[in-house]
């Protein structure tokens, strides 16, 4: 267990309180934001998996910006872990899309599920490219 | 893929082939035909009367006469020969003898599509296509084209009049042989450079090439396809692009508002495309060699090595834009999106030994070897094509994104993110620094495709007309506000003042129509104001581009 899937997992259970979903938003931010780091450090080893990591980079970069954009739910100030391994993406990714779309259900600010909504998908996709098994 | 300048040519050819070799027919059949040879003539005759297709008024002047004279030797075999008895028109040979002037017209319709006249009169771009079309060495290949249609016209013609049919009017056939001599007399444009004999079949495929100025419908990659089909869909997606790109040379808005994302995911996919080209070029490197001895193989060495610096810098592109944010929030797709993942999936299957191949981790597959790559020359040249799509059209996506960039720093909408997720991240300057990243990957995007032009044009790939597409001149906006009739506005204004309704100021009307035909047709002679009622311009300009003036 990463130190970032442990800040989804409290996130998740924390939904519900008041700062909750202020809370969801910083903590998807910066596991983005890991995703894509790790992305681009780890896409040089493995040249058949550069186009995955690549697109990765992309999507993480674009689903942390989504959050950035969002209305109420500003993104927290969380200090960067080291760079996650790309066999650990997928799994932070699927984690990812799970409390984004929580949140994105409670959102009262359209413009917020509206965010949390385009942030899930940047986190489905980066699943669906780093899945071993393309589930 | 959407129909192409060339098959309309070669609908044309085809038809036209076919009534060369007949031997007898019945006379009534022969003057059917003589009608249809005059309405070809009448097509290839308003190719020569756009001075934009012709490359040099003596080419012009004398294809011009020479159709007309045919148009009239034409029309003298049909009336003499009016009303034979027999079933005439229809015989099939009238019918694709019509059809081929039914293909050419169509085809320049095709290539009107390029082209946009305002109100002003002004004729402008509409394409990526439009600068190269009005080359003088594109003008020299469809001139080229059209005097080989003619050629064949003539053969028909002189088969026609040879027929034994004693029906047949000794006039008609008179006339028919006369059509042959003068069609059979249309010079092609004059080559007087050795350059301008050796660029002519790339051009002609050039011509051949062109599609009409609309964007042609998206081919998502889906199931597996051949290396043909693969090859086709890559050029489609990069033809795509090129239109998506393209901007009018007096203004454009590429990319639409959503800049920063836009350039960011483009700048991602195109590292992939460009890391995708590089095994494929040194496969295809190792593969000339045993299959072409020659420049190739060395050039294609040269092009891998160049696009191993591509792909770096876009990568390094990609990662600088990825720590930076626009100052309003846009959230509209990037516009070349699909078409780069359908470019990307496609390249991905030609490169890697798995048809299904897509970015996907769960799709990896291992690169296929030299030899799966390109069994075979005509395989090496579709690979080489598609490659070559790509990387022009990332060389032109670099250029695009590069002004972009340049305008939307220069104006503060791009900022380096401070908000407290970036704080650990901050990298002062690098907002200044983009522009420059970006220049530096235009550059290698384009030493690449320079790379490619040499082996694509050797080894006769399909897309070696993008050598010459890129090196045409891009109008300036100082070139677009010359006064540059469109031929067909200029004719009617001018038979517009010679045949309107007279009024006091008739003088100066007369006066003007001098002035605008002297501008817009230098040299030639100023039709009459006599002239017969049934040529009188309608009373509004003609929407269609082709004029109708033919005996």
């Amino acid at each position: 267990m990463t130190k970032y899937e442990d800040l989804l997992r409290d996130a998740m259970s924390g939904l519900a309180r008041p700062d909750g979903l202020t809370t969801a938003a910083g903590v998807a931010a910066s596991v983005f934001e890991a995703i894509r780091t790790g992305a681009e450090v780890y896409v040089d080893t493995d040249p058949g998996l550069f186009a995955a990591l690549m697109l990765t980079a992309a999507e993480a970069a674009d689903g942390r910006d989504a959050l950035a954009r969002a209305g109420t739910p500003r993104p927290a100030a969380l200090a960067p872990g080291p760079p996650l391994a790309p066999d650990r993406l997928a799994g932070l990714a699927r984690a990812l899309t799970g409390l984004l779309a929580a949140a994105s259900g409670r959102a009262d600010d359209p413009a917020d599920a509206a965010a949390c909504e385009r942030a899930a998908a940047c986190a489905d996709r980066i699943h669906a490219l780093l899945a071993r098994d393309g589930s | 893929m959407t129909a192409t300048f060339g098959e309309f040519l070669d609908r044309a050819a085809s038809c036209l082939s076919g009534a060369a070799g007949v031997r007898d027919l019945p006379s009534s059949t022969v003057i059917a035909s003589a009608v249809q040879l005059r309405r070809f003539t009448t097509a290839v005759s308003r190719y020569v009367a756009d001075p934009r297709t012709f490359p040099a008024p003596a080419e012009a002047t004398t294809a011009g006469v020479r159709l007309y004279q045919a148009a009239g030797s034409l029309r003298r075999a049909a009336e003499a020969g009016a009303g034979l008895p027999g079933p005439g028109a229809a015989h099939p040979l009238p019918q694709r003898i019509g059809n081929a002037a039914s293909a050419l017209t169509a085809g320049l319709d095709l290539l009107a599509t390029h082209f946009t006249t305002g109100n002003d009169g002004v004729t402008r771009p509409r394409s990526h296509w439009a600068a190269t079309l009005a080359t003088p060495p594109a003008r020299t290949a469809l001139l080229a084209e059209l005097s080989d249609l003619a050629v064949l016209a003539a053969s028909a013609c002189r088969a026609l009049g040879q027929v034994p049919s004693p029906a047949l009017p000794r006039a008609s056939r008179d006339a028919l042989l006369a059509a042959s001599s003068q069609l059979a007399s249309i010079p092609p444009a004059s080559r007087e450079h050795h350059d301008q004999r050796n660029a002519e079949p790339v051009y002609r495929q050039l011509l051949h090439a062109v599609p009409a100025a609309m964007l042609p419908p998206r081919e998502p990659a889906g199931a597996p396809e051949g290396l043909a089909d693969l090859s086709e869909a890559v050029s489609l997606s990069a033809e795509r692009m090129r239109s998506l790109i393209w901007q009018p040379p007096d203004g454009g808005t590429w990319p639409p508002p959503p800049t920063l994302m836009t350039w960011r995911w483009s700048a991602h996919a195109a590292a992939i495309a460009s890391h995708i080209s590089e095994p494929i070029l040194t496969g295809l490197a190792e593969r000339a060699r045993q299959l072409m001895p020659g420049p190739a193989g060395p050039a294609l060495s040269h092009a891998a090595i160049a696009m191993g610096t591509s792909w770096n810098a876009w990568r390094h592109v990609a990662s600088a834009s990825a720590m930076l944010s626009d100052t309003v929030a846009w959230n509209i797709p990037p516009p070349v999106r699909d078409d780069l993942t359908d470019l990307i999936d496609r390249l991905g299957r030609i490169a890697y030994a798995n048809p299904a191949w897509t970015p996907a981790a769960s799709q990896r597959a291992p690169l296929k070897s030299p030899a799966e790559l390109a069994p075979g020359p005509d395989e090496l040249r579709m690979v080489l094509a598609a490659v070559h799509h790509t990387a022009d059209t990332l060389t032109r996506l670099a250029a695009a994104d590069l002004a972009a960039v340049q305008a939307a720093v220069g104006t503060g909408k791009i900022r380096q993110d401070t908000s407290p997720a970036y704080s650990s991240l901050s990298m002062p300057g690098r907002v200044s620094e983009l522009p420059r990243l970006y220049e530096l990957t235009r550059d290698a995007a384009n030493r690449v495709t320079e790379a490619i032009d040499l082996p694509a044009i050797t080894t006769s790939a399909p897309s070696s007309y993008l050598a010459v597409m890129r090196s045409a001149p891009v109008p300036s906006q100082a070139s677009t506000s010359e006064p540059a009739l469109d031929p067909d506005l200029a004719r009617f204004r001018v038979l517009d003042e010679l045949y309107a309704p007279r009024n006091p100021d008739q003088v100066d009307r007369a006066s003007k129509a001098a002035s605008l035909w002297r501008a817009s047709f230098p040299g030639r002679p100023m039709p009459s104001a006599e002239a017969s009622p049934a040529r009188r311009p309608r009373a509004t300009p003609p929407q269609a581009r082709h004029p109708r003036a033919i005996p």
